[in-house]
């Protein structure tokens, strides 16, 4: 389903309690940004592994250098949803034609850490951690990658996909979001759409 | 380990690869995972495989002296050439280590000994050793991490060491036939560092050691065994 048939399913529903009243779609979206992040972090505490499904793609991401500080970096294509992960919402990077494991999280402190062990010498593993708005690579990062730029899967909000644009839930999840929106709207009042000095 | 790649040899990425994919723990601990792979593969060439028993040339300089290499952890042997086999060289503790810049030179001073053999076995005088190797002799900088030889009439010769295996190459390569060691030690390093669940550190130790025992089986050659026991013995009859 699209965002914006979901928020129109939400509004229907809340709709049946009062014809005359109304979610505005913003208020009807916020209370879908929480229940999409909820949903998200529940997946992610039962299986780790599951967060997949949640992922989109952002292709090419362009990786600037960082000359004075000798490092690679990427702006984050979108805002994220923080998970209490290493990577947080970054689920996974990658080369645009590869589809090898090269890029591997860890936190700042382990990347600090790891430059006096051998694993940083052995190995072309490409490390990177995940910083306020940006991705910073290790020194595996190379110039040809760089200027071809990498794909990264990331768990966004819910406001963040564009209204026509298929929200990736599998099947059977849209009930379960769709009635945790409804959780969180009830008890909250709509506002009369037929008197606007009323709410 | 030198060589091509092939079925029987992987690299570390596909060694902690293959970890994170067959166990639960998340690929954000790969580096860690890593890491015990290199420590675990050192550990195997020391105390299992003779997979990390090298034989390489080396040259000296013109001191006689060999830097070690890097991926030593224990010297073996040293050899020559000596009719179309090997000959060891014989260790001593007399040969001085010594050594002095001298006009932008590294050379071992005259009163150490430079330029000239070590007194061996001639015996002309009770304090002096016994027995004489032709060869040469060596002794071991282990603070330099160098080798000193004397007496030697070649610049080239063969040491017998047991290799870390790592970075020997530019690509280090792991044999397959200690993987299952090396996962279990994995696994048990990742129990003792909490990474995984601490219950789980008897399970995978004795999967460990029970790795290591085939791994010493998998050593055992008859062949070699019997020569050994037959180079104890000499030809004389007994009647």
């Amino acid at each position: 389903m699209t965002r914006n048939a979901l928020i129109e399913l939400v509004q229907r529903r809340l709709k049946f309690t009062d014809s005359k009243k109304q979610f505005p779609a913003l208020y009807v979206q916020g209370a879908m940004d929480i229940a999409w992040q909820q949903i998200i972090y529940q997946t992610y505490d039962e299986d780790f592994q599951d967060i997949n499904f949640y992922t989109k793609k952002f292709s090419p991401v362009a990786v600037v250098e960082d000359v004075e500080d000798e490092l690679y970096y990427c702006d984050l294509p979108e805002e994220m949803i923080r998970l209490p992960r290493i990577g947080e919402g970054v689920i996974a990077v990658n080369q645009l034609d590869s589809r090898d494991s090269d890029f591997k999280p860890l936190r700042e402190q382990d990347f600090r850490l790891m430059s006096s062990q051998e694993v940083f010498r052995v190995g072309g593993e490409i490390y990177y951690y995940v910083g306020y708005k940006r991705i910073y690579f290790g020194e595996s990062m190379t110039n040809e990658i760089a200027i071809t730029g990498v794909e990264i899967d990331m768990c966004i909000p819910f406001s963040k996909y564009d209204l026509d644009e298929e929200l990736p839930l599998p099947s059977g999840q849209s009930n379960v979001f769709v009635e945790m929106t409804l959780n969180y709207l009830a008890g909250t009042p709509a506002v009369n759409t037929e008197n606007k000095n009323s709410s | 380990m030198v060589g091509q790649k092939s079925g029987a040899l992987a690299t570390l990425k596909e060694v902690s690869d293959g970890i994170l994919l067959k166990s639960n723990i998340p690929e954000s601990k790969a580096v860690q995972v890593k890491q015990f792979v290199i420590d675990g593969y050192r550990e195997l060439n020391l105390v299992v495989s003779d997979e990390g028993r090298v034989r390489d040339l080396f040259t000296m300089d013109d001191n006689y002296i060999i830097e070690l290499p890097d991926d030593l952890l224990v010297l073996y042997d040293i050899y020559v050439p000596y009719e179309n086999g090997i000959w060891s060289l014989t260790q001593r503790k007399d040969i001085p280590v010594i050594t002095e810049t001298l006009l932008g030179a590294e050379v071992i001073p005259d009163e150490w000994g430079g330029g000239r053999d070590i007194m061996h076995g001639t015996g002309a005088y009770y304090q002096t050793t016994g027995g004489r190797n032709y060869k040469g002799y060596y002794t071991v900088d282990s603070e330099k991490r160098r080798i000193h030889f004397r007496n030697m009439d070649r610049s080239e010769v063969m040491l017998d060491y047991g290799t870390s295996g790592i970075e020997r190459t530019e690509t280090t390569y792991i044999p397959m036939k200690i993987k299952p060691a090396l996962e279990a030690y994995v696994m048990m390093e990742a129990s003792a560092f909490g990474i995984i669940n601490i219950n789980e550190y008897e399970l995978h130790k004795d999967r460990y050691e029970r790795q290591k025992s085939i791994l010493r089986l998998l050593d055992f050659n008859l062949t070699a065994f019997t020569d050994a026991v037959y180079e104890t013995m000499n030809g004389s009859y007994k009647r």
